[in-house]
């Protein structure tokens, strides 16, 4: 399998990326040479409380989507009853765009691991769960492996280090759906069932898997505490910006030279991200748009690049900064057929429980292939105009309905001339290019 | 529409009433009663009450399709949107929010109003309207909630997606997929209630339909009450199709006397016959007896499962 290409930990702000690259890193031993598993021994002789107060003081967000803020996540675990509780880790990652929870797994599978155990201890759990992609063969059996070798040092068992905490950890594959990793989907998917959205009140806290207290974070999220539990959430929060602290890991793909997982502090701007560590644009072509954070985020115009990274920011400039999936198309792209490619994702994937998404998801695609086919007419514009409102703000079960919307509404919004030359005109200037181009 | 083997049936623009809920105006307000207003409008009712439930004993209708008072709430169709303050700025699903205390519920306003109109457009596109030949029309949620909050006109040009029709799904039930909402109302009876794996969904997204698990014919004598729960013609009785419109029958209520319970059953007459096969046969094909089991025989083991499930539903057993 070809190598990703991305940050090996060179700068000052590579956190997560600091020893990828090293001889070994994938093995315990030589994860252990560099340090690892020495703040899981001190985070176990903490107060699983203090640990909380850490992540809350580090400012640490949700790297899933969401962005919440994981500190007060942890703190919404009820306090244990006696009963088992949960940590499950989302390892699901579909978006596309995003390939970074791949990156770090398959880079250091042992700081992920050390990251979940340390969040179990904090949050009382004694069983964590990582409910892996069913594709992500490589991952999986890595962290297979890695499990293996803690259970063999006994990391792994009622008594790592020497507490009496018993601790363990178990693998569930998914089955190649992107729904599933909608954390409640996820949750019905682990309890063998069919992967549909639960109606939240109640959240995966109070009642998650089997009906027990769940904490559910993300890959990188998780791969993030160790480093805060070893050097202290004051030394985290000075990276990043005031709101959104720390470093992220960044999957730039698309129309650019030098696609890859970038670790970024928070808050410079996409020109670097884009311009300068992805290379900027192929010869003799321009951007055209991006979006900042896996399709699920709304698209921005190139003349947007100078947006910054953190969540406000993207927020401001409508969009989000979602799961750091950043995809770069250029002026080769109609715009039209990209919303067309996203909407189908986003109708296949639907997975059917809610009538917006359901039924709404399929009426865009078919709208849009209409007007692609040079069928459609102004009318057609303004009722996928209605179908994009339709599935937006709280009208759909979970998130998958409304990016389904945002693909098509920050398109529209953006690039409306094209969308109208398609359906009006019914032609493509960026074929035209594209064919006088290579005539 | 809420209990549908009720012998009044919820007649057209008549929003369907229920009387005895707890907390019903009349009865001794509760001690942890939760006021709150719908539509200006002050209630009190008890502690946990759905929101749906609580419009209801103000006559205001919040239609739905997925909600059943006898079925856990999923949230599924997404019909029974409303405003409510203090709360996000946008619409909520009724029928998954309890009460709270000084909640401010607006079915009224523009956004829900949209809101619902769009849910029940979405529902309507591949409807395949064949009202004038549905064993539902006349009785159908569907067409009415489509009357009261729907579109008055039509924008949809796409053709229809379509399925193969009908599905027998034992030998007295058959499904027709392009009418089903997939309200999930079904299956999750038999999850809940029955407690019997014989009934699934397949697929996703817009190709999601209802099937037989393993393909095999549903066995259970529960069976028939799924005819019941559909808010649609999805589900129909395969003895009873085609025979009668709701319009012709008259209802009685009736005792059932297939066997020693004496269950409560309506009885249904068509021009003054006994409507289909002489006896206690009724519109509601699903209480039609079948395998020495009514529907209410079913019922009188709804009441010994809900026993051990919430208070509300053992009262509306
Ligand atoms: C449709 C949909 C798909 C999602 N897919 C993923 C995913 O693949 N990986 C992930 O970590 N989070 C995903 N999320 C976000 C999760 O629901 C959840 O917010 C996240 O895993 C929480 O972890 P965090 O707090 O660490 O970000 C998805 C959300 C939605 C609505
Ligand atoms: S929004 Fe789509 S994916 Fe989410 S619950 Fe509804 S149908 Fe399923
Ligand atoms: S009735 Fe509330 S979502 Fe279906």
């Amino acid at each position: 399998m070809a190598e990703l290409r991305g940050s090996h930990g060179k700068a000052r702000h590579h956190l997560l990326t600091q020893h990828f690259g090293a001889a070994g890193l994938a093995t315990l031993k030589g994860y252990q040479k560099l340090g690892g598993y020495d703040t899981l021994e001190k985070a176990l002789a903490m107060e699983p409380k203090a640990l909380v107060d850490e992540v809350k003081a580090s400012g640490l967000r949700g790297r899933g989507g969401a962005g919440f803020a994981t500190g007060v996540k942890w703190g919404f675990m009820p306090p244990p009853d006696g009963g088992p509780r949960y940590v499950v880790v989302n390892a699901d990652e579909s978006e596309p765009g995003t390939s970074k929870d791949r990156y770090i797994i398959e880079n250091s599978p042992h700081m992920v691991l050390e990251g979940i155990l340390i969040a179990a201890f904090a949050v009382q759990s004694h069983q964590a769960w990582i409910y892996i992609r069913g594709e992500y063969d490589r991952p999986y059996r890595m962290l297979m492996d890695a499990i293996g070798e803690l259970r063999e040092a006994k990391i792994l068992g009622p008594k790592p280090f020497g507490k009496d905490y018993p601790l363990d950890i178990q693998m569930y594959r998914g089955h190649g759906a992107y729904i599933c990793g909608e954390e409640t989907a996820l949750l019905e998917s682990l309890e063998g069932k069919r992967a549909q959205p639960r109606s939240r009140p109640p959240y995966p806290a109070v009642k998650g898997a089997w009906a027990r207290p769940t904490l559910l974070n993300n890959i990188e999220t998780l791969a993030t505490v160790p480093w805060i539990i070893k050097h202290g959430a004051a030394e985290y929060t000075k990276f990043g910006t005031e709101k959104n602290r720390g470093t992220r890991l960044l999957s730039v793909s698309g129309n650019v030279r030098k696609p890859g997982v970038y670790e970024i502090e928070i808050g410079v701007p996409f020109t670097h991200v884009i311009m300068e560590l992805a290379g900027g644009p192929f010869e003799g072509r321009q951007i055209k748009a991006f979006w900042p954070g896996g399709s699920s985020a709304k698209v921005l115009p190139a003349s947007r690049m100078d947006v910054t990274t953190d969540a406000e920011a993207l927020a401001a400039a409508d969009s989000m900064a979602g799961s750091g999936g950043c995809m770069v198309a250029d002026n080769s792209a109609c715009m039209v057929e990209t919303t067309y490619r996203l909407l189908k994702f986003y109708a296949y994937e639907s997975c059917g429980k809610c009538t917006p998404c359901r039924v709404g998801g399929n009426w865009a695609v078919r709208t849009v292939a209409k007007i692609l086919a040079g069928e459609g007419s102004r009318l057609d514009l303004q009722i996928l105009d209605k179908i994009q409102a339709g599935l937006q703000d709280g009208r759909c079960l979970c998130g998958l309905g409304d990016s389904a919307g945002w693909v098509v509404q920050s398109a529209m919004n953006h690039f409306p001339e094209e969308f109208e030359e398609h359906a009006v005109r019914h032609t493509c200037s960026v074929k035209r290019e594209r064919a006088a181009a290579s005539a | 529409m809420p209990d549908q083997t009720a012998p009044d049936l919820g007649r057209r623009g008549n929003p369907p009433q229920t009387a005895k809920q707890p907390g019903a105006p009349g009865e001794s307000p509760d001690s942890t009663g939760i006021t709150l207003s719908i539509d200006g409008r002050t209630v009190t009712v008890p502690k946990g009450t759905l929101l749906v439930e609580a419009a209801k004993l103000l006559s205001i209708e919040v239609p739905v399709f997925c909600y059943h008072h006898k079925l856990n709430p999923v949230g599924a169709c997404r019909l029974c949107l409303v405003e409510i303050s203090p709360g996000p700025p946008k619409p909520q699903t009724a029928c998954t929010t309890p009460v709270a205390e000084g909640m401010v519920v607006r079915t009224n306003t523009a956004g829900a109003v949209a809101a619902r109109a769009d849910i029940l457009e979405y529902e309507l596109l591949n409807h395949p309207l064949d009202c004038p030949v549905c064993d539902k029309g006349g009785e159908c949620p569907l067409q009415d909630y489509t009357f009261r909050h729907g579109y008055p006109t039509s924008r949809i040009d796409a053709p229809r997606l379509h399925f193969e029709k009908p599905i027998p799904l034992s030998d007295k039930i058959a499904l027709d997929r392009e009418r089903c909402v997939l309200c999930y109302r079904c299956t999750r009876y038999y999850d809940e209630i029955a407690w019997e794996q014989e009934l699934t969904t397949d697929q996703r997204g817009v190709q999601s339909y209802i099937t037989n698990q393993f393909d095999r014919p549903l066995q259970s004598i529960f069976s028939g009450n799924i005819i019941d729960l559909c808010p649609v013609g999805a589900l129909t009785s395969r003895v009873w199709r085609f025979e009668s419109r709701p319009w012709d029958m008259d209802h009685t209520a009736s005792v059932c006397s297939k066997c020693a319970v004496g269950s409560t059953t309506p009885r249904s007459t068509r021009r003054s016959a006994c409507a289909h096969r002489g006896w206690v046969a009724s519109t509601r094909p699903g209480t039609m007896p079948w395998k020495g089991c009514c529907t209410t025989c079913a019922a009188r083991s709804w009441a010994s499962r809900c026993a051990r499930t919430s208070p509300t539903k053992r009262r509306s057993c």
